[in-house]
């Protein structure tokens, strides 16, 4: 959580992960130039430095391709959440591989000249009518400018000073990125004598991204167009039986027009909080109480369920829904409280009928 | 709020999702297709071919 500003907010985790994670960049990149080298001879012999150009670029490709998987595959499964933790990391290493991929080009094939390398990116092919020929370099920089711009801000620093929907609507620019790096590959590499696998290889990842993306946008939408209460009088909107739900674990339930709320069961009854974290908008109602503490499954951010604020000596708030139980049946006041409100958790009647804990 | 940011994710991949497609197979078309420069013209007998 954020009670600072830290360079970085290391933990044992996080170190295990990132080693993992240059242990598999470094492997990549070492076997891709291990096998082209010995692979490719005579004729078809590259360069060192073309090798790790390709290299370099199919390790971050295959990264980004993957980064942008796991949010809607969180999405659809809660298996893959704890891929979330970190995705961070895994972008801004993904970027270092770019720009090495990036500089390395750049330098090799601009760098020789008497115009500056980036002038002669932009201007040495002017061939934008064509599509074999297409000046295909000018479209990886511009992704490398995003990646750059996006990796900058990957701090909480700026998560919490842009806003998290800012920084949120910030950080889409990656699918910009993503097709121009698409494109990059496909006007650049691909016009090559190259078998077609690598161009069935690009695309079915793009299929699948492409895919992923427009199920779980589609599933979301037709969520939030539902309106999953009904109406009990006075404001008070019946949202289901305690019995639905297991001890220390919510329900999240979408009312028309509004946030979707999480409805936690826990050791003092029934609470109704926000569902969106305040850190990333996570959804909340997707954790579960962990010493005390709703805990995010985003990025662990914990909040005390009777008052939506986090622990001492944290300061993230969030909005609280006043609830009551009737018979078994809860009722939420979709009106929310201001974050951070103290609302009485609603006890449950009888604690011995139909208590799945 | 978050359900507004749901909704623009959707347009985007809405918008930018054919757009891919489109461009991906733009691109690998140009590179099957054969280029025009290859196109060579029917020999043309010569004055010296002739018998």
């Amino acid at each position: 959580m954020s009670i600072q500003y830290r360079a970085v907010q290391w933990n044992r985790h996080k170190r295990i992960y990132d080693l993992l994670l240059v242990a598999g960049v470094v492997l990549f990149i070492a076997v891709f130039m291990i096998v082209g080298l010995t692979r490719w001879q005579g004729t078809a012999a590259a360069h060192p430095v073309t090798l790790l150009m390709r290299a370099t670029s199919s390790c971050a490709i295959t990264m980004l391709s993957i980064i942008l998987m796991i949010g809607p595959a969180a999405r659809l499964s809660p298996r893959f959440s704890p891929l979330l933790y970190n995705r961070r990391h895994f972008g801004v290493t993904m970027f270092l591989v770019a720009l090495i991929h990036g500089a390395v080009a750049v330098f090799w094939y601009h760098g020789f000249g008497i115009v500056n390398p980036i002038v002669s990116v932009f201007t040495s092919n002017a061939r934008y009518d064509s599509l074999s020929g297409f000046p295909f370099q000018p479209l990886g920089v511009l992704a490398l400018a995003i990646l750059f711009v996006m990796a900058a801000t990957s701090h909480d620093f700026w998560l919490k000073n842009l806003t998290p929907t800012v920084w949120k609507t910030l950080h889409m620019l990656v699918y910009v990125a993503y097709a121009l790096i698409v494109m990059h590959v496909t006007l650049g590499f691909l016009q090559d004598d190259v078998s077609w696998v690598y161009g069935a290889l690009l695309g079915g990842t793009a299929v699948v991204i492409i895919t992923l993306h427009l199920v779980t946008g589609v599933r979301e939408w037709r969520r939030d167009s539902r309106d999953e209460g009904q109406a009990f009088g006075e404001g008070w909107i019946d949202v289901g039986s305690v019995d639905d739900i297991e001890l220390n674990h919510a329900k999240v339930v979408v009312l028309r027009g509004c946030e979707r709320i999480a409805v936690y069961r826990h050791a003092d009854g029934i609470s109704a909080i926000s569902n969106v974290c305040a850190h990333q908008n996570g959804p909340l109602g997707e954790g579960r109480i962990v010493d005390g503490c709703v805990t995010c499954p985003w990025h662990g951010y914990q909040y005390l369920v009777h008052n939506g604020q986090s622990p001492p000596p944290y300061t993230e708030k969030i909005p609280t829904y006043d609830v009551r139980v009737e018979g078994r049946r809860i009722l939420v006041n979709p009106e929310a409280n201001p974050p951070g409100t103290e609302v009485t958790p609603a006890s449950i009647p009888s604690e011995t009928s139909g208590d799945r804990a | 709020m978050i359900r507004a940011h749901r909704r623009r994710h959707l347009v985007v991949w809405l918008v930018l999702g054919p757009l891919i497609l489109i461009g991906l197979a733009l691109g690998l078309w140009a590179r099957l297709a054969p280029p025009v420069e290859s196109f060579t013209p029917p020999s043309v007998p010569s004055a010296e071919d002739a018998p």
